[in-house]
């Protein structure tokens, strides 16, 4: 899941750079191109950063679960019951943002969602539509100037999630 | 659902989700979270898009 989440909010295809990254303090990659660290396709960048933040903090996590906020221009993850320490912000770690924007209201994908996740990448027992998956291959658009224009956007392109959707549960 | 740029999520003491959301001219918004439940985005907002166009309130 946390892999599928980061995938789909970068976008294939999609450039980002730098001035593009926000809250990467402590991971230690502000101020260099995300190209630099993982060359290779955006999806495979997002899997990346999704298991390093769920690594470093598992060891604080109160009951194994991870808190995944997706937003048009956000992807953050946080933590149940996090230990905070003295170098910590309480309660959250932003990961990093992208200025991508998808469909909100789309229950096949995660952009605009908040999954609860186990650490493992499963929906967590007690969500909503916990065991439910999603569509396997979900359209891209570009970013719109305002909302309205999303509604009725071009698809450019398609992505296909390389295990099941679970952004659904 | 419909969350549109969220930030800061936290739990409170007594175990509720909390979050910090970045809206669109004039609609920053604090939620709860509960399970299922859609917050609007871009659908309905307490304001306005940042070139003026309205969005309709809840």
């Amino acid at each position: 899941m946390v892999q599928v989440s980061a995938g789909v909010l970068l976008g294939p295809g999609k450039r980002i750079g730098a001035h593009h990254l926000r809250g990467l303090g402590g991971f230690g990659i502000r101020g260099r191109s995300i190209e630099e660290w993982w060359p290779r396709p955006f999806a495979e960048v997002g899997i990346s950063r999704g298991r390093f933040a769920v690594q470093r903090q598992a060891q604080n996590l109160a009951d194994g679960l991870v808190w995944i906020l997706c937003g048009s221009e956000t992807l953050t993850v946080a933590t149940e019951g996090i230990d905070t320490g003295p170098s910590r912000r309480e309660g959250h770690r932003t990961t990093f943002a992208v200025h991508l924007s998808l469909p909100h209201q789309d229950p096949d994908q995660p952009v605009g969602k908040i999954l609860r996740l186990t650490l493992d990448g499963k929906p967590a027992p007690g969500n909503p539509n916990f065991g439910k998956t999603g569509a396997a291959t979900i359209p891209l658009i570009d970013r719109p100037r305002i909302p309205e224009t999303a509604k009725t956007a071009k698809v450019v392109s398609t992505y296909t999630f390389p295990g099941p959707n679970n952004t659904a549960g | 659902m419909g969350h549109r740029t969220p930030y800061g999520p936290g739990v409170s003491p007594t175990g509720e989700l909390l979050e910090l959301e970045h809206g669109p001219r004039g609609g920053d918004e604090l939620n709860l979270i509960e399970k299922g439940k859609n917050y609007g985005w871009p659908l309905v907002e307490y304001a306005d898009n940042y070139n003026g166009t309205p969005i309709p309130s809840p």
